[in-house]
This record gives C-alpha cells, sequence and structure tokens, in this order.
C-alpha cells in the first residue's frame, strides 16, 4: 500500500491543478471516438504504453529501488504531452469552418479557459540592473570587496542573501554549507527548536541564519572556528543589544542589510 | 564595441552555425528534414552532442575551462569550414539564403522582437536556479566542477555528501557548455545567461513548436499559428503550480531541465516519428542518418539533463517496439523488406 501511495503522492504532486487533467483525458477520448488513425498513434497509443510502463507501479517499483530515483519520479509525467494535446485540437477548434464571429467567440472562450484555469508563473518585475540581480546583493558585493584585505574573504549571510551573492562575485566563501543552510528553511520562526543551538555548531548555525539570537559566545567561537570574516546582517534580525555581544564591526549599510567585519576593534 | 563584436561571434555560433552544421546531414542520400529550420534544429543537437563527448573527456582528462575553451574553438571552427565547404559543393546557396515568404519574414522579426524584450525585460532571478553561479564559479576558477557554485569550497574542503552533488552535476555538464562561452567572449557571467541566452535559446524552442506545428498541420498555415500562439499561451498561463522547473520556460530557459523537457525532448520525439504522419517502418530504424538522429539526440540530451539518455532512448526504444508491433499486427516478417 505504501507502494501505492508513493506513486499517489507523485500523481498528485505533479497535477495538482488537476483541472487541466480533464481536458487532455477529454481529448484523447475524442481522438479515439473520431476514430482517427494516425492521431491515434500519436497521442492515444503512447499515452497507453506510459500507463503500461513508466506509470505503473509495479513494474516501476523495483526500477526507482534500484536507479535512486524517487526524488526524480515527477519528471516522468513531463512525458505527457498535454499541451501539445490541447493546443493541436483548439487550434482546430478555433479554426474550424464556421463564421468568423463563431470563429471569434471560440476564441474568445478558448482563451478565457485558459487564463481561468492556469496559475501565472510570469509575474513581472522590472529588472534592477543589467545583471538582473537584485542591487542590494551588489552592493553588499562591492562594500565587502572594498573592506576585505583577503583575496577569498569568507561570509556569513542569510537565506535570501545565500542564493545570490555568489553571482556577482564569485570570490567570496560561504561559512556555511546547503545542508546547515536548508535544514530550517521551510520551518516557521515560532516552531524552530532555539534550543538546539546547544547540541552543536552546524545546528547553531542553521538557527542563526534563520533569525534566531543563538547564545552570542557560541556565535562568537563559530565566527573564530570557521574563520569568517565578514556578517551580514538581514535588518529584519538581531536586537542592537545582541549584535553588541558579538565580536563585529561596523562597516557598512546597504538596503536590508548591514556589512559587519568578524573582529572587534 | 568589442562587446558588440563578441555578440555578433556568440550570435553566429549560437544562431548560424547550428544551420550550417545541420546541412552536413545532407551528405545522406535520403535524409529527411531538408528546410532551414530543420537544418537549424539538428545542428544545434550535434554542436551539443559534440560538446558533451568533448566535456566527457575534459572531465575525466581534469581540463581547466581555457583548455576545454581553446579545444571547442578548434571544433567550431572545423565544423564552419567543413559545413560551409559542403555546401558550397553540394548546395546551392541561393536555396539556403532565400527568403520565400515576405509575411513569415515579418512575423519572424516581431516574434525576434518579443524574444528580445522578454528576455531584456524579465527578471528572471530564482532562488532555486544556480545557472550563474556555476558559469560563474568555473570562470573564475578556471576550473570544471572543481568547486562548490554555492558555498565557493574547494574538493578538499568538502563533506562527501558536497562532493556527491558536485559529481551529480558533472552528469550533464550543460553549465560548462556555458562556462565556455563566457571564457571565449570574457562577458560576465550573469549578462550572459540571463540576457544573451534567452535571446539565442527562444529560437530553438520556438523552431521546435514550429517544427511540431509543420507535422500536424502541413500547409495550413492559419492552423499552424494558431497551434503555435496556444503552446506559448499554456506555458505563460501554467497548466501546473508553482513548484515547477520546466514550465519556467520564461523565467529560465536556459536551465538545462527546462530546454531538456520542453525543447530538446520534444524535438527528439518529432525525429522519432519522421516527416510522414504515421510511425517509421522498422527498416527506417537502420538508416544511417537516424541512428545518427538518435545518437545526437541522447548525447545533447545528457548535455542538459542528467537522466536525459535515459528519457532519450526510452523514446526512441518505445517507437522502435511500436514498429516491431506494427510489422507483427500486419503480417510481416520482420526480415522481409516491403516492397
Amino acid at each position: 500500500m505504501a507502494e501505492i501511495d508513493f506513486f499517489y503522492q507523485n500523481f498528485w504532486k505533479y497535477w495538482n491543478g488537476a483541472l487541466y487533467l480533464v481536458p487532455y483525458l477529454g481529448c484523447l477520448v475524442y481522438l479515439v471516438y473520431k476514430k482517427d488513425k494516425k492521431l491515434m498513434e500519436l497521442f492515444v497509443w503512447p499515452f497507453l504504453i506510459l500507463l503500461a510502463t513508466v506509470y505503473n507501479p509495479f513494474l516501476m517499483r523495483p526500477i526507482i529501488e534500484k536507479m535512486g530515483w524517487e526524488d526524480r519520479y515527477m519528471r516522468f509525467y513531463w512525458l505527457l504531452p498535454a499541451e501539445f494535446l490541447c493546443a493541436y485540437l483548439l487550434a482546430r477548434l478555433v479554426n474550424r469552418k464556421a463564421k468568423r464571429e463563431v470563429q471569434f467567440a471560440v476564441g474568445v472562450v478558448v482563451l478565457g479557459i485558459v487564463f481561468l484555469c492556469g496559475s501565472s508563473l510570469v509575474k513581472y518585475i522590472p529588472d534592477d540592473n543589467v545583471y538582473k540581480i537584485d542591487s542590494w546583493v551588489l552592493e553588499t558585493s562591492e562594500l565587502i570587496a572594498e573592506a576585505s584585505k583577503k583575496e577569498n574573504p569568507v561570509i556569513l549571510v542569510d537565506q535570501e542573501m545565500y542564493s545570490s551573492i555568489r553571482q556577482y562575485d564569485p570570490t567570496v566563501i560561504e561559512a556555511v554549507n546547503n545542508t546547515e543552510m536548508a535544514r530550517y528553511m521551510f520551518t516557521d520562526t515560532e516552531e524552530l527548536p532555539v534550543d538546539g543551538q546547544y547540541d552543536d555548531h552546524s545546528t547553531a548555525v542553521s538557527l542563526f541564519v534563520k533569525g534566531v539570537e543563538v547564545d552570542a559566545s557560541i556565535m562568537n567561537e563559530i565566527f573564530a572556528e570557521r574563520q569568517v570574516d565578514f556578517f551580514v546582517r538581514n535588518t529584519r534580525y538581531y536586537s542592537a543589544e545582541y549584535l553588541q555581544q558579538l565580536d563585529l564591526t561596523y562597516v557598512g549599510a546597504v538596503e536590508g542589510y548591514e556589512v559587519y567585519r568578524c573582529a572587534k576593534e | 564595441m568589442l562587446t558588440i563584436l563578441k555578440t555578433v561571434i556568440l550570435a553566429f555560433v549560437w544562431l548560424v552555425l547550428p544551420i550550417l552544421t545541420g546541412c552536413l546531414f545532407g551528405l545522406f542520400p535520403q535524409r529527411e528534414y531538408r528546410k532551414r529550420r530543420s537544418a537549424y534544429l539538428i545542428g544545434s543537437l550535434t554542436i551539443w552532442a559534440l560538446f558533451y563527448g568533448l566535456a566527457r573527456i575534459a572531465l575525466d582528462g581534469k581540463w581547466t575551462l581555457t583548455k576545454l575553451t581553446r579545444v571547442f574553438c578548434i571544433l567550431l571552427i572545423v565544423l564552419t569550414i567543413l559545413s560551409t565547404g559542403v555546401i558550397i559543393y553540394r548546395w546551392n546557396i541561393r536555396a539556403l539564403i532565400r527568403i520565400k515568404s515576405r509575411a513569415n519574414l515579418f512575423i519572424t522579426v516581431i516574434a525576434a522582437l518579443l524574444v528580445i524584450v522578454v528576455a531584456g525585460g524579465f527578471a528572471a532571478n530564482r532562488t532555486e536556479e544556480h545557472t550563474v553561479e556555476q558559469v560563474m564559479t568555473m570562470y573564475m576558477t578556471d576550473s570544471l566542477y572543481e568547486y562548490d557554485a554555492m558555498t565557493g569550497k574547494s574538493r578538499a574542503d568538502m563533506m562527501d555528501f558536497e562532493k556527491e552533488t558536485l559529481d551529480a552535476q558533472k552528469a550533464a555538464p550543460v553549465a560548462a557548455y556555458y562556462a565556455v562561452y563566457v571564457r571565449m567572449s570574457n562577458l560576465h557571467p550573469a549578462k550572459f545567461v540571463r540576457i544573451l541566452l534567452p535571446v539565442f535559446l527562444l529560437p530553438f524552442y520556438m523552431a521546435v513548436y514550429a517544427a511540431w506545428a509543420e507535422y500536424l498541420f502541413k500547409h495550413d498555415t492559419k492552423k499552424k499559428w494558431c497551434f503555435q500562439i496556444v503552446v506559448w499561451l499554456l506555458y505563460a498561463v501554467s497548466l501546473i503550480a508553482d513548484w515547477s522547473v520546466a514550465f519556467g520556460l520564461y523565467q529560465n530557459c536556459w536551465n538545462g531541465e527546462t530546454l531538456f523537457f520542453l525543447g530538446e525532448l520534444p524535438l527528439t520525439v518529432l525525429l522519432v516519428l519522421g516527416e510522414k504522419k504515421q510511425l517509421r517502418e522498422i527498416e527506417a530504424f537502420g538508416q544511417p542518418y537516424v541512428i545518427l538522429y538518435y545518437v545526437v539526440s541522447a548525447a545533447a540530451g545528457q548535455l542538459l539533463y542528467e537522466k536525459g539518455f535515459f528519457f532519450v532512448t526510452f523514446v526512441w526504444g518505445a517507437a522502435l517496439a511500436a514498429a516491431l508491433i506494427k510489422r507483427w499486427r500486419d503480417g510481416g516478417s520482420l526480415s522481409t523488406v516491403k516492397k
């Protein structure tokens, strides 16, 4: 049963807007009804072959276990030519022999369905610069480059900055690794296991980058242990009193962030 | 001025050289797809496949990025000379550059302008897309997959799981492919990936869907355009919610996985199907050009996506099985050649 559940979960992960599955299956049924041999070969038979092979839990379970593709199985659903089939039949529907007004009305209805059913992925955000990198990332990089005496300064940043700072200046080295950064990525601030900071430094740093005011002595140890040169503070996190307890020296600020050198002067 | 010159050279390599390379397939006597668009598509796959072969040698031999770039440049020059020679010798050059329809030219120019607007105007910074960091890291360290793109740590400082992640990236070295062009032009990786690559790659997607429209509607121009418009609309207003990398066509069309599933795989299916609107006969799979289609699509697929070789082979295997079943159902012997 757990095996079936794996396939069920993957199915919903892909088809969570299952509304579009309906026109796709409807198109397949229409092709079967029309008995168009060529289109059956192109769309219906491949679908049936896929059902018998890659979408067949009994066949695929051992293969997936052997190949270790659990996290990638969902990609198999991309083999379904849903857009192509829907677009094909919509093109035929819009262009069928009818009055121009009828064609226009069909076109409007089709467009309406497309826009109402879908969830728009495209959000137009004007670019800040030619690099298409947020300007605060560029300014932070430049602040660090100016203040650094080392060729490859080690930096500690929050999650937001972590995913983009090396796009502009790859000379910086992150003090945390991907696992530490991702450990509490999807945990709400209220639900963070704050006491975990005393377990080990790895957990402590994971909490710190989420904005938890980890014991200052632990953080100072981490700064020294990982030879952190610069700490980039998200101004939403950490109180002024807390920052005074850390071995930091203010360097400069950009919108939303402050840069500190990891050493008291 | 120098930047413009570099951009023109890059545009030649990404948009013109594939057409020239695709024309090399014209040396096969019975080959299909003789149009300029088909030459561009097959040529693109061929260049990607050649790079994949070269990258495997480079990665095994621990080459630097500079060395890989030099060898790849030589390969591109050889391809240019070879294909130009073949075109002059075997093809009518005028046929290649002739504009058959002014209306089509006008629509193509409009589409090209749209592409540039999309490429230049959209902010594409998605946190889960790390191509720029990967390219930047290789470019700055003059190495291939020796440093973690996210943290900047060298292999010696990495933990085992980090090394495994880096090795997994090597399986589909598409970032190295982009890094080679950055090394060639010395453009900033963020500019190259986010501004130039959409200009170079969106035409590939457009050509794939245009080829599909041609396959489905042959001579019905109105339906062909309608089909393409609906496909692009469906991608813009996605079928699926926001988890999908593949449907980020407008946001990060350079991403290997997106390019594979939305560009290369549909093209591979077309190559599998052949020009006729029915399945290939079993004999066709033994033709040298069909075998070559498989080789280039599989290698190009592996360049773009770590499971690309598997998916392409699955599609070709399924088509071969279907052709066998068809022959068996029609009552013919597998060894009998149809008259």
